[in-house]
């Protein structure tokens, strides 16, 4: 479970959001929308434990050391943010892996097509343009890190907005191949793309308004 | 010069600058040694026969030209030099930038990023170093001159001692100037793109730093940087390795030199010389000749270490954007 009570976060001595309160249950499928600049992805980047709240605490599943939260969460934001390393590495960051589970990743994150087609198949290096892929592949290795991690949280901030509507949509089919059992919050812009969720809120003016 | 240097000095219109530098300074060593051989040769006379008020102003007149060289040579040192070393700078960075900034996208795609500041940065630093600081080209051309004036003093002033000096270094010089240290270059260019590699991790790193920590990647990119960075300390540990051989071989030179000076040189020394002021005279030239084949050593270590990064900017000036 994910809960937020009464916390704010402070940047350049304004308030992009004050006393906000969310509580996200296990399982559930939460969708935050509003415009660009609104705090949105502030907010998703604090319940992953990588920005700090200027007051009060966050908890996640007990959780409430940003060190310990990071470990019960993935992310997948709108840059896939891959390092100059192979496929394989990105995926698994340089941990330990077996290749059957690995094959299961890469066939849910529709890449299995794409990385069979090249000569180093998951060994290809990504090089230092990794930027350079097209936005669908780059952001399906993204997705395909996130299942390797297999956290019980998935946060997701707009994975979908630099990319076209095929790739998109083969994007989210991925996204929600892997997250049945698991507790998603997506902050996006599009709410077409949060069809089926349980609750989604909008962000306004710092504040989150059940939509 | 490398021709890959003095082809940039040339595109950046600076050739005539640096030659009116070199030459302002270019006699400076040899000024210098005249000086103190003959400053050696009075003092050691005017001693012997005891005249002490020439002694003294023999002094103050030395004492006056040493600070009127010293001065000039700090003067274009301090003046001249550094405005050429900014000057060189400005327009090496301006050049490199404007063809950064013409090229294509695929022009740009033929070196990394983390190649274009490290050719941007390091390597113009590196064309500058080899230009205008010390122990390098300037040195270099500055000690052969004085090499090659004091060599015609002491043939002039006895030719056996010169020969025997000669028979001795030039072997030496050949191997620690020339064999020795042939593979630096190629070792800082490979040094160079391995700092290339390692600067390419920088953007990554400010870039996906959520990445490395929500995925624990801390460890693999730890990794990895690590490698590039060993790669720059093996390949630099390379050319100082023969950096030091060539100076190993150098002091030995000296020191041999010195060892047959004592054990046959007391005859050629006396051939022809009238006293020991005169004998000190020549010593003092025998001692340049030396010195200047030390700093020339040295100076074409540095310009060794140097000449891969003019080359590697070279490389960028004459190819298709």
């Amino acid at each position: 479970m994910i809960k937020l009570e009464n916390v704010s976060f402070k940047y350049e001595n304004a308030y992009v959001f004050e006393n906000l309160s969310l509580t996200v249950k296990d399982g559930e499928k939460v969708g935050i929308i509003g415009e660009s600049g609104c705090g949105k992805s502030t907010l998703l980047k604090m319940i992953a434990g990588l920005n700090i709240p200027t007051s009060e605490e966050i908890n996640v599943d007990g959780e409430k050391d940003p060190e310990g939260i990071i470990k019960k969460v993935s992310v997948v934001m709108q840059s896939p943010m891959l390092l100059p390393l192979s496929i394989i590495d990105n995926i698994t960051m340089g941990h330990d892996h077996d290749e059957e589970r690995i094959e299961k990743i890469i066939e849910a994150a529709n890449l299995k097509k794409w990385t069979d087609s090249l000569p180093d198949g998951l060994n290809t290096y990504l090089g230092d343009r990794a930027d350079e892929l097209s936005g669908g592949q780059a952001q399906r290795i993204a997705i395909a890190r996130a299942m390797f991690k297999d956290a019980g949280i998935l946060l997701l901030d707009e994975p979908t907005s630099a990319l076209d509507g095929e790739n998109a949509a083969s994007v989210l089919e991925a996204i929600n191949r892997f997250t049945s059992d698991k507790t998603v919050i997506h902050v996006t812009h599009r709410r077409e793309h949060l069809n089926g969720y349980d609750r989604i809120f909008m962000m306004k003016d710092g504040k989150l308004i059940e939509a | 010069m490398n021709k890959s240097v003095f082809k940039i000095l040339k595109d950046l219109g600076l050739i005539r600058l640096f030659t009116g530098i070199l030459l302002l300074r270019l006699p400076f060593d040899f000024l210098s040694a005249v000086l103190k051989a003959n400053i050696l040769e009075s003092f050691i006379r005017l001693s012997e026969q005891g005249n002490s008020a020439d002694l003294l102003r023999t002094f103050g007149i030395f004492l006056l030209l040493s600070v009127l060289l010293f001065g000039y040579n700090v003067s274009i040192w301090a003046t001249v030099s550094i405005k050429a070393d900014m000057l060189l700078q400005k327009k090496l960075r301006e050049k490199l930038l404007n063809n950064m900034l013409s090229r294509t996208g695929t022009g740009m795609e033929k070196y990394s990023p983390g190649d274009w500041v490290t050719r941007l940065n390091n390597d113009v630093d590196r064309v500058n170093d080899y230009l205008t600081t010390p122990i390098n080209f300037m040195h270099v051309a500055i000690a052969s001159f004085n090499m090659l004036l004091s060599s015609v003093v002491l043939v002039i002033l006895n030719s056996r001692l010169y020969l025997l000096t000669i028979l001795v270094t030039v072997p030496f010089f050949i191997l620690s100037s020339v064999v020795i240290i042939k593979k630096i270059p190629l070792y800082r260019k490979k040094a160079q793109e391995s700092y290339a590699d390692y600067t390419n991790w920088i953007v990554p790193i400010i870039e996906s730093s959520d990445a490395i920590n929500v995925f624990e990647g801390e460890e693999i990119v730890l990794k990895k940087i690590e490698e590039a960075s060993k790669t720059i300390m093996k390949e630099n540990v390379k050319a100082h390795t023969l950096t030091a051989w060539s100076s190993f071989f150098n002091i030995i030179s000296g020191n041999l030199g010195y060892l047959l000076l004592l054990l046959f040189g007391n005859s050629m020394m006396g051939t022809g010389i009238n006293d020991y002021a005169e004998l000190a005279k020549i010593t003092q030239y025998r001692g340049e000749i030396m010195k200047s084949i030390m700093c020339v050593n040295a100076g074409l270590n540095g310009m060794k270490g140097n000449v891969s990064s003019a080359k590697r900017l070279e490389e960028v000036f004459t190819e298709e954007k």
